[in-house]
């Protein structure tokens, strides 16, 4: 299973590899922005996407439309983020996007959750 | 032997002097009687002339009575003459010709005096002619009343038909002076309809032609009774707009206007509350929405850097093997502390979103303890204990805007809170929730010094505060009763041994 995160804290990013890179038979990709996370989902197969919402060059959001654009929208896709002001519940799932994960995530119960999906 | 007391008995008669001819001596004493008879009828015509004038000037009438005595005296003359025919009476005939001469001379002087005045009397002609002018004058003159009475009739319907169509009140006002000829009161005289409509939505009324400043007291401390003094002297129109009545609980836009033709200075007026309200609806919709964002963005930037916090404390756990007792009870501390600080900023994103137009299943009590979790520090560095109550009440959903209740529930605490600082001793706020048989019922309750009588009807009126200058706006309850109206739902005071402030939702309504 490849899972994607997004997010541009680099230690951020440290942490939910090593939390997430328990989970058995999985492989982490990791970008520090939507324009990276593009790239990895353009050259890779990912099935599971967690992305923050505010980040510099390109927004979550723009990257699930992007990416739902071109095709390389994985079949699950969470926003994990400390607000989404702007944006109702029903317009982010329209978009695709299955579920918002408000941070801070308990990274047990984030564990449970990814393991959980098939 | 005087002049008059001669004796002519004896003289010849005169009837001698004319041989007795019956010819003559008939038709001279017949036409001296009839002389006599006409002289003595034309005083009689001429009294009668001046009873029926009376506008004859007293010289005029004083002449005619000479001219009276004149012919009465001549009509005398020519009867002794007659008789002295066969008599020889000539004394008697003396002296009234003496007296007959005398009364002419005299009339004649006098009537020459008066020959002007004489002449001046008109003529019955000329008497016509003025009376016909005078008709004529008359005529003309109903003529011209006629015509100026239909110019003010139709003045008075031009000048109905425009008040009709003016929505404000019209009052007049009408000074009332000391001795010193300043104004220290005002009269006041409803000039339409208008003004019931434009003060019935008020508190309580005005009362015509009784003393405003009695009624309004806050005419005087508002500056409105200055105004209206200013208007008075300089005549100028003055526009107060919104002019705020506390008393009568209501926004109006006044234009106060001196009368041109009377001493008196009208205020047109007209009731704005709604527009005032909405006004400030929308400055407190926008405060409320720069709050969201303001919230959401500290939510933002705190919850990334707890997420690293949480997250490396649990590669500190990870990474040492057997932790000491401290070592688990620090590790546990931060634990819960990043806990309670993402509890916080959960509650400023929900603060911070929705509208306020919407409403939303709330589990009031779990609703009511994220509030308090907001409020608690300020509660605790302010010595005030609070005491929830929410019996049996955790699983109640109602349907609420959270935004606006969350804005009510905050503005009630904030207020126990301002009055318990005036109070020593115990400080105990109450939030609770409670079911009556019609209503859900949120109560914010204080032992503070609760709200005089005299305040209870205003409490609730936009702008009315009794904080002290600078500290409140007079907004807080009026905004929130505004903002419970809208969801169903309405602010109430019960005051018995706390100050009860309930929201209540009507059970039927949800």
């Amino acid at each position: 299973m490849n899972i994607l995160i997004c997010d541009d804290e680099s230690l951020l990013l440290e942490l939910y590899e090593s939390e997430l890179s328990q989970i058995e038979a999985c492989q982490i990709f990791t970008a520090a922005d939507g324009l990276e996370g593009l790239e990895i989902l353009t050259n890779n197969e990912i099935d599971i996407l967690l992305t923050d919402g505010k980040m510099p060059r390109m927004d979550g959001i723009k990257l699930v439309n992007e990416a739902s654009r071109k095709g390389v929208l994985p079949r699950h896709v969470y926003l994990i983020t400390g607000y989404h002001g702007e944006y109702k519940d029903e317009e982010l799932k329209e978009m695709g996007i299955q579920k918002i994960i408000d941070k801070p995530v308990d990274f047990d119960w984030l564990i449970n959750f990814v393991t959980k999906l098939d | 032997m005087s002049f008059f007391s001669f004796d002519t008995s004896d003289f010849m008669p005169h009837g001698h002097c004319i041989l007795w001819r019956e010819e003559i001596l008939y038709p001279m004493v017949i036409s001296d009687i009839i002389i006599f008879l006409s002289y003595s009828a034309i005083p009689f015509a001429l009294f009668y002339f001046i009873n029926k004038r009376p506008d004859l000037s007293p010289r005029v009438k004083r002449m005619i009575f000479l001219f009276c005595i004149f012919i009465q005296a001549c009509g005398f003359t020519h009867l002794v003459t007659a008789s002295n025919y066969w008599r020889s009476d000539y004394q008697l005939e003396l002296i009234l010709k003496v007296i007959t001469a005398l009364v002419s001379f005299i009339t004649a002087v006098v009537a020459a005096m008066n020959i002007k005045e004489l002449i001046s009397l008109p003529s019955p002609e000329q008497y016509n002619q003025k009376n016909q002018e005078l008709i004529r004058l008359n005529e003309s003159l109903e003529e011209e009343v006629k015509k100026r009475t239909q110019d003010l009739e139709d003045q008075r319907a031009y000048l109905e038909s425009i008040l009709s169509g003016v929505q404000d009140g019209i009052i007049e006002f009408h000074p009332i002076k000391n001795d010193t000829g300043e104004i220290i009161d005002l009269n006041s005289k409803f000039i339409n309809e208008q003004v019931e409509v434009q003060l019935a939505s008020g508190a309580r009324s005005l009362n015509e032609r009784d003393s405003l400043l009695s009624q309004l007291p806050e005419t005087k401390n508002r500056g409105v009774f200055e105004i209206i003094k200013t208007v008075f002297e300089t005549g100028k129109t003055h526009v107060l707009d919104p002019d705020h009545s506390i008393e009568l609980g209501k926004y109006y836009r006044s234009v106060f206007s001196k009368n041109p033709t009377r001493e008196s200075v009208f205020v047109f007026f007209s009731d704005v509350t709604d527009r005032e309200e909405n006004k400030l609806q929308v400055i407190n919709n926008s405060r409320l929405s720069a709050l969201g964002e303001l919230a959401g963005g500290i939510a933002h930037e705190i919850n990334s850097p707890l997420q690293i916090i949480d997250g490396s404390l649990r590669q500190v756990r990870r990474s040492i093997e057997k932790p000491s007792e401290d070592q688990n009870r620090y590790l546990d501390i931060i634990k819960d502390t990043v806990k309670k600080i993402a509890k916080i900023t959960q509650n400023l994103r929900r603060l911070s979103h929705g509208d306020l137009n919407s409403v939303q299943e709330t589990e009031v009590v779990q609703f009511l303890s994220e509030i308090i979790d907001i409020t608690s520090e300020k509660l605790k560095s302010r010595g005030v204990t609070l005491k929830q109550h929410f019996l049996n009440q955790s699983a109640t959903i109602i349907k609420t805007n959270k935004v606006a209740l969350s804005q009510i529930i905050i503005n009630l605490i904030n207020n126990a809170l301002d009055e318990l600082d005036q109070k020593e001793g115990e400080k105990v706020i109450g939030v609770s929730f409670f079911v009556t048989e019609s209503h859900y019922v949120i109560e914010v309750s204080d032992n503070g010094g609760g709200v005089p009588t005299d305040n209870i009807d205003k409490i609730f009126n936009p702008l009315f505060t009794t904080k002290e200058v600078g500290k409140g706006s007079g907004l807080g309850l009026s905004l929130s009763s505004r903002l419970a109206t809208s969801m169903g739902a309405r602010v109430f005071l019960v005051q018995n041994d706390f100050t009860r402030f309930q929201v209540l939702f009507p059970k039927e309504e949800q």
